[in-house]
């Protein structure tokens, strides 16, 4: 099945792609900024997603959460996320509604500092403080991926933190901080603009060429450090004594960037050993040893020179932290000697390509897709290729891909371990 | 600063194109019921098998048997071990699920239309002809008791589950979870995880529903195929148990030592989603605390910081409703603040209803949304679960949408005077207890304090 793709370039630099879709009387727009945490100064981690906060606190022309609120009455559905690699800002709206959206998009990217005050940054400043308060310091295994990413990565990797920051950060981001943050990202010429849904291309780039041409470009923004990063040679390893119900290992392996054959390599090596529970882990750890409760695998899709590839284990009570290591280490190793059968191989294949199919399905997945192939790839069309790469992967990558970088020297270990 | 562009004013909108929900085909096959809804043009097709086997069916003591039941289904038939099951389902692109709950015990696979009837035979060997043996069984036993031990360290679940058995009496089924407590999961036995299946998996009572692009695919046929394997009884479904609410304004509090946030739940018992105030009552709580700019969010969240954000929510269980008027975490130093500003904002609420423009606002976001919000197979599938386990007619969200649509505001007046009051709530918080504990004292009720 192939998308249609229209792609369009209006003079500022906006890169516009419409995937033409009239199943549903609906339209996804999604805009992609190319910043994210990697391109984080030091002392100012987490200033990408308070950015994203402030972009729904009003512009010249939008009032201070009315972003929300215009297009709720239409029955939108909306938000924005940060990300490592990029910003997004996304809604669905009813049809009729797709120009609102354009002109509230339009309205934020080309006069947001019109509207950003002291007293928007220091609510947000707070609602994120919170938002970190919630999703990381006070739940169970809340900081895994924190710790996971400084061990992997050293200091001044712009993956070595998450976009989430640190309180000290937030609390040091000053209004100037935010304004230079939008003068060198928040341009047209760094931004990819997905729509995907119930418009025709010509009609939907009209509209673009309307309520986003009068947006000067910007200066250019400067590219992310560059991320390149071999295998680690040693293990990184981490014990946290924090109050969590079950004991649990996660594990970060430095594989390749996501948008690499290596990458695509690692997501199929990562399924066969712990994706579903047809998995290798699932049925030696949950099933046959009743070590764990649950395990995943996969990998983090970053694109910046190097990609995480991930295994989780949940422990089962009483369960003993070293035997499951032991039982991942034996899985890894024996993936590296003789590979993976091949009914294992289409497995993988078969499931995954049913997770881009319902991710797929949606006009909001779409259009996120048209933009992620835009902003990080430089190609849009690439969406209709993605099946293609899966697909390309054979039995001796998956191993060849475990022998070198599914291997303990490469990763990080976080243990949590609870106090007897 | 940069020079700000003039940009071009607001368009003007013209109003929405027509929508309807699509229409749910329904119809007996063999002894079951069928419900078929043809989505061109979607790659996958959602199968859902929905069998009569309510979790009320626990015998008492026992609550969780049919959940576990449920689970171990995905643990291989008696052709395929559990691992050959799953990735047979892999291979044809598919999901298999289960779940057991209220309106009964529910199988559910997707997969690429060309792979359905192959997919189909999987589900209906599963559902019929299933392992079960001890092993598996006593397996997920202990994983539920590891898996409530996760829910419990977790702030908000703790919540949510401290606030379910002060919401109903000990004898209604809602007071436990579906999938059954601490003390009544440690001593389910497999004989009697496959005695309820044996009882109570039958023809009668049964429902296929089948959503997607159904054009090559003979739906009477697949339903034929399930009904055959059934056993052959018709009896009519279970009736729904009595909601028996408790009653009395109170609080209590989960010591939490040092958290730097406290997880609160405010909540009541409401009507049934089959009522005539259900329109009204979506119209209300949306207003309360349905979005970012709901009256809730616009002071907490907006306004003061105090968290990043709360929800209110109302989640039928057959018969009945729970009405969580708020459920979110707010930091703890003010916590207090916090939890009589919300109260504020809810008795205002009740006492007066929401304005004109809020009704106008939220009825316009919520009959706006729906064709987003039923974009999908696997979305339309689940809005015909939920009316199948409400007892509703399955076509009843078009009638949900229409009678939205037509809601007044004293109609959204009396339903937040009669549901939305706070005489009989319950609110939950669990934090730190030393900066909670007593201040709530007096204020809200009579406060137990659980671990300080």
């Amino acid at each position: 099945m192939t998308i249609p793709i229209v792609e369009h370039t209006l003079d500022n630099g906006l890169r516009v792609v419409v995937s033409e879709d009239h199943i549903a009387p609906i339209v996804a727009v999604n805009v992609w900024y190319d910043v994210g945490s990697r391109h984080e100064q030091p002392g100012l981690t987490g200033l990408a997603h308070l950015f994203e906060h402030l972009m729904f606190e009003g512009s010249a022309n939008v009032g201070s959460i009315e972003h929300f609120s215009l297009l709720q009455e239409v029955g939108a559905s909306l938000n924005g996320t940060t990300w490592f690699d990029r910003t997004n800002y996304f809604e669905t709206v009813p049809v009729h509604a797709f120009e609102l959206a354009l002109w509230l998009e339009a309205d934020r990217m080309g006069t947001l500092l019109a509207a950003l005050t002291q007293e928007s940054l220091d609510n947000q400043r707070d609602v994120v403080k919170n938002e970190r308060r919630q999703s990381y310091d006070n739940q169970p295994y809340g900081t895994s991926w924190e710790n996971l990413f400084e061990m992997l990565y050293p200091e001044g990797h712009p993956y070595h933190h998450l976009p989430i920051g640190s309180m000290a950060d937030l609390d040091a981001a000053s209004l100037d901080d935010c304004r230079a943050f939008f003068s060198t990202h928040y341009a047209p010429d760094n931004a990819v603009l997905g729509i995907a849904g119930d418009v025709t291309p010509d009609g939907a780039i009209e509209a673009v060429e309307r309520y986003f041409g009068v947006i000067p470009p910007g200066p250019g923004a400067p590219d992310a450090p560059d991320g390149t990063i071999g295998p680690l040679d040693e293990e990184v390893r981490r014990v946290l004594d924090e109050e969590v119900p079950n004991e649990a290992v996660y594990q970060q392996y430095r594989c390749d960037p996501e948008g690499t054959p290596g990458a695509d390599a690692a997501q199929v090596a990562l399924h066969v050993l712990a994706g579903g529970s047809a998995s290798r882990l699932h049925q030696r750890l949950v099933r046959d040893e009743e070590l764990a409760i649950s395990l995943d695998g996969g990998h983090q899709g970053t694109v910046g020179g190097t990609g995480p590839g991930v295994l989780v284990v949940h422990a089962r009570s009483g369960a003993s932290l070293d035997a499951i290591e032991a039982i991942i280490d034996e899985e890894l190793e024996a993936l590296g000697i003789d590979g993976p059968g091949d009914e294992e191989v289409a497995r993988a294949k078969a499931s995954l390509e049913r997770s881009w199919l319902e991710h797929t399905d949606a006009v909001m997945g779409r259009a996120d897709e048209l933009c992620r192939h835009a902003t990080l790839f430089g190609d849009a069309e690439r969406i209709n290729t993605e099946l293609d790469r899966l697909h390309a992967v054979t039995g001796e990558a998956v191993q060849d891909i475990a022998a070198r970088h599914l291997v303990p020297t490469n990763r990080a270990v976080l243990r949590y371990e609870v106090a007897a | 600063m940069t020079d700000i562009p003039t940009m071009r004013p607001r368009p003007t909108l013209s109003g929405p194109a027509p929508w309807a929900f699509p229409a749910v085909d329904e119809h007996a096959v063999e002894g079951i019921d069928v419900a078929a809804c043809h989505l061109p043009g979607h790659p996958l097709v959602a199968i859902q098998v929905h069998a009569d086997i309510p979790v009320t069916v626990d015998p008492a003591g026992q609550e969780g048997l049919t959940a576990l039941m449920a689970n171990s289904l995905k643990e291989g038939t008696k052709r395929l071990d559990a691992r050959a099951f799953e990735a047979a389902v892999e291979l044809l692109g598919g999901k298999f699920a289960t779940s057991a709950g209220h309106g009964g015990l529910h199988a559910a696979i997707s997969a690429p239309a060309d792979r359905i009837p192959a997919a189909v035979d999987l589900l209906t060997e599963a559902l019929v002809e299933p392992r079960l043996h001890d092993k598996d069984i006593l397996r997920l036993r202990s994983q539920r008791l590891d898996e409530i031990t996760t829910e419990e360290a977790d702030p908000d679940m703790r919540a949510g589950l401290l606030l379910r058995p002060r919401l109903w009496e000990a004898g209604d089924r809602r007071s436990i979870p579906s999938e059954g407590s601490r003390e009544t999961v440690a001593g389910l036995e497999p004989d009697a995880a496959r005695q309820v299946h044996a009882a109570h998996l039958r023809r009668g009572g049964t429902t296929l529903v089948a959503v997607g692009d159904l054009e090559k695919l003979d739906v009477d046929a697949l339903a034929a195929g399930v009904a055959r394997a059934l056993p052959d009884d018709d009896r009519s479904r279970t009736p729904a148990d009595a909601a028996k609410p408790t009653g009395g304004r109170r609080a209590v509090v989960f010591h939490r030592p040092g958290a730097v946030q406290t997880a609160l739940r405010i909540g009541r018992v409401g009507p049934g989603r089959d009522t005539p105030d259900w329109p009204a009552l979506m119209v209300a709580m949306h207003t309360l605390g349905g979005t970012l700019t709901s009256r809730l969010d616009a002071v907490l969240r907006e306004e003061k910081g105090w968290t990043y954000g709360v929800r209110s929510r109302r989640s039928p269980v057959r018969g009945a409703s729970v009405i969580t008027h708020l459920s979110g975490s707010v930091q703890s130093e003010v916590t207090v603040d916090a939890v009589e500003t919300a109260w504020q904002i809810i008795r205002e609420l009740a006492a007066g209803g929401p304005t004109e423009e809020e009704v106008r606002e939220t009825v316009a976001y919520l009959a706006g949304v729906q064709p987003l919000t039923y974009e999908t197979p696997r979305a339309v599938a689940g809005a015909i679960a939920s009316c199948l386990a409400d007892d509703l007619p399955l076509g009843h969200v078009g009638t949900e949408i229409a009678a939205l649509r037509k809601v007044t505001m004293s109609d959204a007046a009396a339903v937040a005077r009669d549901h939305l009051h706070v005489d009989d709530a319950v609110l939950v918080a669990v934090g730190d207890a030393e900066m909670i504990g007593t201040a709530l004292e007096g204020r809200v009720g009579d406060v137990e304090v659980i671990g300080a």
